[in-house]
C-alpha cells in the first residue's frame, strides 16, 4: 500500500514537471505561435529563424533547467545523506566557490569567451573538491569533520582569491561580469553548451546511480556504516566526486544556483516522508520544477534576465518555511 | 569460535585497553561490564574490526579478523551501537534492510527477495506489524528491536552489542536483553554485550568479563561461580556491595552505610 | 553594485596614473610650452586670475556643487586632487594638468593620461571609491578636491578638516556641461570650459537637426563584460543612441545599469546595427560568427561596429564624450555625416582641447 502510494508521488511530480515543461517551453522574448509550435512537433516546414530559436536556445534551455534542477536536488540529497546533516549542500566540499573562481580567473586572465570560462569555471569546482578531499585524506581521522573542515579551508581560500581578483577587476566590466556570474542565469544556455556539459553530467549522475545503495549506508555513522560491510572512506569519496560532476557541469554554464541543493531535498524527504535514494531522485525532480518555474518567471517578468538565484531564493524559502510550520519537523 | 590475543588499543598515545585475552564459544553470551570509560567499547570495536589494535589479535574462526575484506568481515561480525546514527525519515523495513548490505555487490540494490528476509527478521523480533512505519517514530526500545533485526539479517557469527538497554525503561531492558539472549541460544549465534548493570549481566549472561582500569580484571562463566565469587570480583570496581542470594539467582546490592 | 564599480574604476584610474607618473618623471617641459603657445587665450586668463588675486583678494568665488552643498574659495585654487577620471581628463581638456598634485587609483588603465599627460601616472593616487586615501589627500596640500557624489563620506571627512571639495556628478551630458562650468569656475579656467560646453551645444545642435527627418535604426549596444548585457533606457549609452537619431531596442528596459538579456530577446529585438562597446572582452567577429544570431538585420547586413576606446571610452560621460554620439551618428547617418568627417572632427577635437595630434588610423569602426 505504502508502496504505491510513492509511486503516485513520482506520478504526480512528473506530471507536474511535464506540465512546467509545456508552459516554459512556451514562454520566451521571441513569439513562437501556436501554429508553429504545432508544425514543430509535426516535423513540418517553419521559419528558419523560428526553428533555430526552438531547437538551439529555448529547448536547450528548458532541457538544462531541468536537468539543473535534478542535478542540483539530488546531489543536495546525497551530500545531506553522507553529511548526515540536513543543512548540507554541494557547497560545503567548495564546488561552486570553486567553479566562481575559475570563473572568476577566465574573466580576468582569458579572453575566449563564454566556452572558456565554463571550461575554467568546471575546472575549478573539480579543483576545488578534488584539494579538499585530497586535504581530508591527510588527516588522521578522515571522519566527517575532517571533510568538512577541508571544505572550509578550500572555499575561504577560493573565496580569499575571488575578492583579491575583484579588487584588481576592472569595475565596468570584470567585476560586472564576475558579480553577475555569481547571481546565476540560464540566459546564455545553447545547444552547444548543454552537449558540452551533458556527459560530465551523465557520468556524475551513473556514478551516484551505481552506488545508490552504498550511499544509503552512509547516512549512519561511520562505524556502523563500516559494520555494515560498507567501505565508508572510498564510497564517500566517490559519492562527492560523482556529486561534483553533475554540480560542477550544471554551474559552469549557468552560474551560482543557490537553494535548490538545500531546498529541493528537503521538501522531497517531507513529502515521501523516508529517505533513500528514490527520494533523493524525487528531490530531483522538485528541484526541477521549483527552478523551471523560476526560469520562466526569469524570461518573461521583463526584457531583461533576472538572475536565477534571487528567484530559486523567493520561491523555495516560502514553500519551505510552510512546509516547517505545518509538517512534522523531523527531517 | 572467537579469540581474542593480548589486545592492546588507543585512539591517541595512551592506550585504553591494554593486554586482553580471551577466548569466547558458539551458543554464548558474554557480558562485558566495567565503569564508564574503562574501554568497553574500544574493545567492542576492536573485536568487530572496526579499530585497529596497537598490539594483539582478533581470530575468527582462525583468521585474523583484520584479514578480511570490509564486506566478507561484516558477514561474520555485526555491531550494534550504542545509539543508532537515523536522523531521516526512514522506513522500517529499509532500516533492517540494510542488513543485506554485506552480501550485496557494490553497485546492486536490495531485491524482492531481500526484502522478504529482511520482513522474517522483522517477524523474529515481533515487529513486522511495523514494517511501513517511520523508524524515527518509534519508541527507543522498539528501534532497538529494528537494529537487532538488522544484525540478524546481516546474519554474522559474532555479534556485538554496545550498551543496547542504555536508554531504555525498566521493562523494555529485560524484553531486549531476553530477547538477545533468546536470539544467541536459538540460532547458536556468539553474542558479545556490554553492559552497565551487573544484575542484568548476572541473569541474561553466560560469560562475564569485567575491565578495570583497561585490563582485563576477571573472567568467569556465570555457571560455575558462588556468591563469595562474585562479592570478591564485583566489589573490586563498584566497592562497598553486598551479594544476595534469591531463586538461585544473585543480586548486587549497594552497601548503604548509615 | 553600480556604485561599487565606479568605485572601482576610481582606484583603477588612480593606481595607474602613479605608476605612470613614477615612470616619466618631469620630462614635459615642453608639451607645458606648448600648451601655453596653443592656448594663448588660457593664459592670459591666469595670469589675470592671478593678478586679481594680488590686488583684490576680497573677491570670493561661490559654487553649488552637485550634493547642493556651497563651496567658497577665497582664491582660485592651484593645488588640484582629482578623484574621478572623468573631472581628471576634464582637468587635463582645461590645461591644468600641471596644476594637478593628486589622481585616483588605477589611472594607467586609461590611455588618455598617457597620451595627453603622462606626469600625471607618476601624481600619488588618492585611493579608490571603496577605500578612498584621507591621509594622502591631506597630506598633499590640495587648495580643491573633486570627488564624484558617491564618496560623500569623504567628501564630508575633508570638509570638516577644512580642505575645500567639489563633489560631482557628471552622468549625463547637462550634468558633464555642468561639472565643466563648476571646474572652471574654481579654478579659473572659465573661458576654456564655456568653449568646450559651447562645442557640445553646438555638435549637438548640428546633430539634432541632421538626424531630425531620419527614419530611426534600431540599434543593440552590446556590453563590454558581456555581448548580452545591454545599455538601458536611463544610461548614458541610450542618450548617445538617441541622439544619433537611433532607436536603442532595449530602451524599453527602465533601468540605470546595465540589463542582461538573452539570445531570444535579441532575436525578437531584431536591430538593424548592432554597436560594441569600447574595450568589449569579446570581439566583432565573435559576434558575427555566433551562428544563432544569424537571422538577425544587422548579422546579415554585416552592421555590426566597435566603438573606439583607444583613447578615452565615449560611451561614459568623460570630456571627450560628445565625440561617441559624432561617431554613432556617422554610423547611424553615413551619407550626413560621412565617418571620414568624423575623424576629422575627433582629431581636431584632440588638436583643441586636449593637445595631440592622434593619429586617424587609431579611429575605427
Amino acid at each position: 500500500m505504502k508502496e504505491k502510494k510513492g509511486i503516485y508521488q513520482f506520478i504526480i511530480g512528473l506530471m507536474i514537471l511535464g506540465i512546467a515543461f509545456i508552459l516554459s517551453i512556451t514562454v520566451g522574448r521571441y513569439h513562437i505561435s501556436i501554429e508553429d509550435f504545432g508544425k514543430i512537433l509535426l516535423g513540418r516546414q517553419v521559419d528558419a529563424t523560428i526553428k533555430m530559436v526552438f531547437f538551439h536556445l529555448r529547448l536547450p534551455r528548458t532541457i538544462m533547467v531541468i536537468l539543473g534542477g535534478m542535478g542540483l536536488g539530488i546531489a543536495g540529497s546525497i551530500y545531506q545523506m553522507i553529511f548526515k546533516n540536513p543543512l548540507a549542500t554541494p557547497d560545503i566540499m567548495g564546488v561552486s566557490s570553486g567553479a566562481n573562481l575559475g570563473a572568476a580567473i577566465a574573466i580576468i586572465f582569458f579572453t575566449g569567451g563564454s566556452f572558456v570560462l565554463g571550461f575554467t569555471a568546471f575546472l575549478g569546482g573539480l579543483l576545488a573538491v578534488f584539494t579538499a578531499i585530497g586535504l581530508t585524506n591527510l588527516s588522521r581521522d578522515k571522519g566527517i569533520s575532517s571533510i568538512v573542515l577541508a571544505g572550509i579551508v578550500i572555499t575561504s581560500m577560493a573565496q580569499g582569491i575571488i575578492m583579491m581578483l575583484k579588487y584588481f577587476a576592472d569595475p565596468e566590466r570584470q567585476l560586472a561580469a564576475i558579480e553577475f556570474w555569481s547571481m546565476g542565469s540560464f540566459a546564455g544556455i545553447t545547444l552547444d553548451k548543454l552537449l558540452a556539459v551533458l556527459p560530465f553530467f551523465i557520468l556524475g549522475i551513473i556514478i551516484l546511480f551505481l552506488l545508490r545503495w552504498q550511499i544509503n549506508i552512509l547516512s549512519l555513522s561511520d562505524d556502523e556504516g563500516r559494520s555494515l560491510g560498507v567501505n565508508v572512506t572510498v564510497i564517500r569519496t566517490f559519492a562527492i566526486i560523482g556529486s561534483t560532476l553533475v554540480v560542477a557541469s550544471i554551474v559552469s554554464v549557468t552560474g551560482l544556483i543557490t537553494f535548490i541543493g538545500l531546498m529541493a531535498p528537503h521538501i522531497g524527504r517531507i513529502i515521501r516522508k523516508k529517505n533513500d535514494f528514490n527520494t533523493g531522485i524525487f528531490s530531483g525532480i522538485i528541484g526541477a520544477i521549483i527552478l523551471i518555474i523560476a526560469d520562466s518567471l526569469a524570461r518573461s517578468i521583463s526584457s531583461s534576465e533576472i538572475p536565477i538565484s534571487i528567484l530559486t531564493t523567493f520561491i523555495g524559502a516560502p514553500y519551505l518555511a510552510y512546509l516547517i510550520v505545518t509538517q512534522d519537523r523531523r527531517l | 569460535m572467537l579469540k581474542v590475543e593480548n589486545i592492546s588499543a588507543s585512539y591517541n598515545k595512551e592506550p585504553i585497553i591494554e593486554n586482553i585475552s580471551f577466548d569466547l564459544n558458539s551458543g554464548r553470551l558474554l557480558g562485558l561490564l566495567g565503569l564508564n570509560g574503562v574501554g568497553k567499547t574500544t574493545l567492542l570495536k576492536v573485536i568487530g574490526g572496526l579499530l585497529k589494535p596497537i598490539e594483539g589479535k582478533v581470530l575468527i574462526g582462525d583468521k585474523d579478523i583484520l584479514l578480511y575484506k570490509s564486506k566478507e568481515r561484516a558477514r561474520y561480525v555485526s555491531y550494534m551501537p550504542q545509539r543508532n546514527s537515523i536522523i531521516y525519515n526512514t522506513l522500517v523495513l529499509d532500516v533492517v534492510l540494510m542488513g543485506i548490505t554485506p552480501y550485496l555487490n557494490i553497485f546492486s540494490y536490495p531485491t524482492d527477495d531481500h526484502k522478504k528476509k529482511a520482513y522474517d527478521a522483522l517477524k523474529m523480533v515481533n515487529m513486522e506489524k511495523y514494517y511501513s512505519n517511520n523508524f524515527l517514530h518509534l519508541s527507543e526500545g522498539e528501534k532497538q528491536l529494528i537494529l537487532i533485526a538488522r544484525s540478524l539479517l546481516q546474519n554474522s557469527q559474532l555479534m556485538l552489542f554496545d550498551e543496547p538497554d542504555s536508554s531504555l525503561d525498566f521493562n523494555n531492558k529485560h524484553m531486549i536483553l531476553s530477547k538477545i539472549k533468546e536470539i544467541i541460544k536459538e540460532h547458536n549465534k556468539t553474542g558479545i554485550i556490554s553492559l552497565h548493570d551487573p544484575n542484568m549481566a548476572l541473569e541474561y549472561c553466560d560469560n562475564i568479563i569485567i575491565l578495570k582500569d583497561g585490563k582485563l580484571h576477571t573472567y568467569f562463566n556465570t555457571g560455575e561461580i558462588d556468591k563469595d565469587y562474585i562479592s570478591k570480583a564485583f566489589s573490586d570496581i563498584y566497592g562497598d556491595i553486598e551479594v544476595v542470594e534469591y531463586n538461585n539467582r544473585y543480586f548486587i546490592l549497594r552497601q548503604i552505610s548509615d | 553594485m553600480f556604485l561599487t564599480n565606479l568605485w572601482k574604476r576610481g582606484i583603477v584610474v588612480t593606481l595607474v596614473i602613479a605608476l605612470l607618473i613614477s615612470v616619466v618623471g618631469c620630462t614635459p617641459k615642453d608639451s607645458t610650452t606648448v600648451d601655453v603657445e596653443d592656448n594663448q587665450e588660457k593664459e592670459n586668463v591666469v595670469e589675470l586670475a592671478e593678478e586679481n588675486v594680488d590686488e583684490e583678494p576680497v573677491e570670493e568665488i561661490r559654487i553649488v556643487d552637485h550634493l547642493g552643498r556651497e563651496i567658497v574659495l577665497e582664491k582660485e585654487a592651484e593645488r588640484l586632487v582629482s578623484g574621478y577620471y572623468i573631472t581628471s581628463s576634464m582637468l587635463i581638456a582645461l590645461g591644468l594638468k600641471d596644476n594637478v598634485v593628486g589622481i585616483e587609483a588605477k589611472a594607467d588603465t586609461r590611455p588618455i593620461y598617457a597620451l595627453t599627460a603622462p606626469e600625471l601616472l607618476d601624481l600619488p593616487n588618492v585611493g579608490t571609491a571603496k577605500e578612498f586615501n584621507l591621509e594622502g589627500t591631506i597630506g598633499l596640500e590640495p587648495d580643491l578636491v573633486i570627488l564624484p557624489i558617491r564618496l560623500k563620506e569623504a567628501v564630508e571627512s575633508l570638509e570638516k578638516l577644512g580642505i575645500n571639495v567639489i563633489a560631482v556628478n557628471p552622468e549625463d551630458m547637462d550634468l558633464l556641461k555642468e561639472t565643466l562650468a563648476m571646474i572652471g569656475e574654481a579654478t579659473g579656467t572659465m573661458e576654456r570650459a564655456e568653449r568646450l560646453i559651447a562645442y557640445y551645444d553646438g555638435k549637438t545642435e548640428e546633430i539634432e537637426k541632421l538626424v531630425a527627418d531620419k527614419e530611426r535604426k534600431r540599434v543593440y549596444l552590446g556590453g563590454n563584460s558581456d555581448f548580452l548585457s545591454t545599455a538601458t533606457s536611463k544610461m548614458y549609452q541610450n542618450y548617445m543612441i538617441e541622439t544619433a537619431g537611433g532607436k536603442n531596442v532595449a530602451g524599453d528596459i527602465d533601468d540605470t545599469y546595465w540589463a542582461n538579456i538573452s539570445y531570444e530577446q535579441l532575436i525578437a529585438y531584431n536591430p538593424d546595427i548592432i554597436i560594441i562597446a569600447p574595450g568589449a572582452s569579446y570581439t566583432k567577429e565573435d559576434v558575427l560568427n555566433d551562428s544563432r544570431l544569424a537571422s538577425i538585420n544587422a548579422i546579415q547586413n554585416n552592421e555590426v561596429y566597435v566603438m573606439p576606446g583607444d583613447v578615452e571610452s565615449w560611451d561614459s560621460p568623460v570630456p571627450s564624450s560628445i565625440l561617441g554620439t559624432m561617431w554613432l551618428t556617422s554610423i547611424l547617418n553615413g551619407e550626413d555625416y560621412p565617418y571620414d568627417k568624423f575623424v576629422d572632427d575627433a582629431v581636431s577635437f584632440y588638436e583643441d582641447f586636449y593637445n595631440i595630434t592622434i593619429d586617424r588610423e587609431v579611429f575605427s569602426r
